[in-house]
């Protein structure tokens, strides 16, 4: 899948989706996906097994992450350049709502 | 210079073409192209080299390797189609990533399903056609003589292919069931850890023989319970709340045995996967959950997992997310209904014909009998595609509110 059908897809991405993708700063396992979520929100989003799952399949038939099998025949994931694109898009658009957040949030006090 | 060989099954058992692919190495032939419709390999003579070959099938490859694999060494050769070869300079004892082979077995899986089918129905029109034609051969008034004519030989022909075929089909049936459990072994040989900590519980058959007779084992049969997951899902925690822990399903999924034992709190979920690879497996293993069962053999899949939770703690589920459970059931019902759907309509289609015919003739009790017949098939096949629908419905009404 090319960069436009990838952003068309995903953006904006389901707080699930996104936490699985940020997450893949480094090839995780399936479950080390599921840890780091857990530690980065301090235990906030507690991803369930099938919930990851069922993403990555996803994400790896659109070309957005890649598998390879580590020392154990276990399954790792890693982003490809199609996949940090649409993150960094991601974020981008995150920034805006970020920053447009700080500045009406007083309005609402 | 450029060597042709050809190779017909290549793609049967990867792993021995790997090793002919390193063996070639070492003789100074290097790989440089695979034509798939040819079956050939074409090598380019060089300085020997000593390399570890690994193919690959990944509908979704990009143009490069991923980074891990790039790190450890590995390089691409070539690709053709979904089908890839990558090269390291390292022996094969040395390097820790490669590519993975859960798209060499779905692929090589759904290839022998297509031959299976056809090997399964030659064998029965073959078995058919025997049957006939000893039936003719032996009755007493047959007439039948041979008669010459030069249009034999098309008809040798045509079961000439037939059983070249046939010899085709079933050679490729045998050679991928086993070349595919030699990649999964492949895999499950290193963490066979799990294997055993499933069967450490597991009684021997004499205890067992004991245990039922005390009442200390209890035997329930459940059906169509893919029709209605959540209501197992509940049935099954209740049993374990009343002190009735799940023993073993058997290997068809009808019936459940408990043990009589404490009361616990445990969360089961069945979930249902197209085909599903072994990352399947292990993601929920990590997460803490424990496989009960998981059909095997066919192309759709179930399986059921369970855990136990304390008192004070939610109930764990294997989906996190409610749009992503929902769109699951969705997938559910879709599949049960395309699966039987065209059956209902079939069947109720020769049902109108059926009463039109005893409008007209007198009705004998055979026809009587396959429209009986006929009515509770479609009354069932119905009634498990509703089912499903129910299902989904039921999990939309508790997400929405």
């Amino acid at each position: 899948m090319d960069i436009d059908k990838a952003l068309k897809k995903y953006v904006p991405m389901t707080e699930t989706a996104f936490y699985i993708l940020l997450s893949l700063t480094e090839p995780r396992h399936g479950y080390g996906i599921v840890k780091h979520v857990n530690d980065i929100t301090n235990s906030r989003i507690v991803l369930g097994s099938g919930t990851v799952y069922g993403t990555l399949t996803k994400m790896q038939k659109d070309g957005i992450i890649t598998v390879f099998a580590d020392e154990e025949r276990k399954t790792v994931y890693e982003v490809t350049e199609t996949g940090k694109k649409l993150i960094t898009a991601e974020i981008k658009r995150i920034k805006e709502l970020h920053q447009n957040a700080l500045k009406y949030e007083g309005e609402f006090l | 210079m450029i060597n042709k060989v050809m190779r017909p099954f290549w793609s049967y058992d990867v792993q021995k073409t790997e090793k002919w692919l390193t063996h070639m190495a070492e003789h100074g032939y290097l790989l440089v192209k695979i034509n798939r419709v040819t079956r050939c390999f074409f090598f380019q003579k060089g300085e020997p080299k000593k390399l570890t070959y690994r193919i690959g099938f990944d509908k979704m490859q990009g143009e490069s390797l991923s980074r891990g694999l790039i790190a450890e060494g590995w390089s691409k050769v070539l690709r053709t189609g979904n089908w890839f070869v990558t090269s390291n300079e390292k022996q094969l004892e040395q390097i820790k990533t490669s590519s993975v082979r859960e798209g060499i077995i779905k692929h090589n899986r759904i290839i022998m399903y297509i031959f299976g089918g056809i090997v399964s129905y030659f064998t029965i029109m073959a078995v058919l056609f025997l049957f006939l034609f000893g039936l003719i051969l032996f009755s007493k008034d047959s007439q039948g003589e041979v008669v010459d004519s030069p249009y034999w030989i098309f008809t040798s022909l045509y079961f000439g292919a037939l059983i070249a075929i046939f010899i085709l089909g079933l050679y490729s049936v045998i050679k991928i069931y086993r070349t595919n459990k030699k990649l999964i072994y492949e895999k499950v040989n290193r963490n066979d850890l799990y294997k055993k900590t499933l069967c450490t519980d597991k009684f021997s058959k004499a205890e067992e023989k004991q245990l039922k007779r005390s009442g200390q084992l209890i035997k329930k049969r459940k059906f169509g319970w893919m029709y209605a997951p959540d209501k197992l899902e509940q049935w099954l925690e209740k049993m374990e709340e009343q002190g009735y822990n799940l023993y073993h399903i058997s290997k068809t999924g009808t019936t459940f045995q408990f043990l009589n034992g404490k009361p616990r709190k445990v969360s089961y979920c069945a979930d249902y996967q197209n085909i599903a690879d072994e990352s399947y497996f292990d993601i929920h293993r990590d997460a803490g959950w424990k496989s009960v069962f998981a059909s095997f053999g066919s192309l759709q899949k179930w399986s059921i997992w369970s855990r136990e939770y304390s008192e004070n703690d939610e109930r764990p589920q294997i989906y996190s997310d409610k749009s992503n459970q929902l769109k699951h059931a969705r997938k559910i019902a879709t599949a049960y209904t395309c699966l039987f759907l065209p059956l209902i309509v079939v069947y109720m289609f020769n049902l109108g014909l059926g009463f039109e015919l005893i409008h007209d003739n007198n009705p004998d009790p055979l026809r009587i009998f396959t429209i009986i017949v006929m009515f509770l098939a479609i009354l069932s096949f119905g009634s498990y595609s509703i089912r499903t629908w129910m299902y989904y419905r039921r999990l939309k009404k508790r997400i929405d509110c």
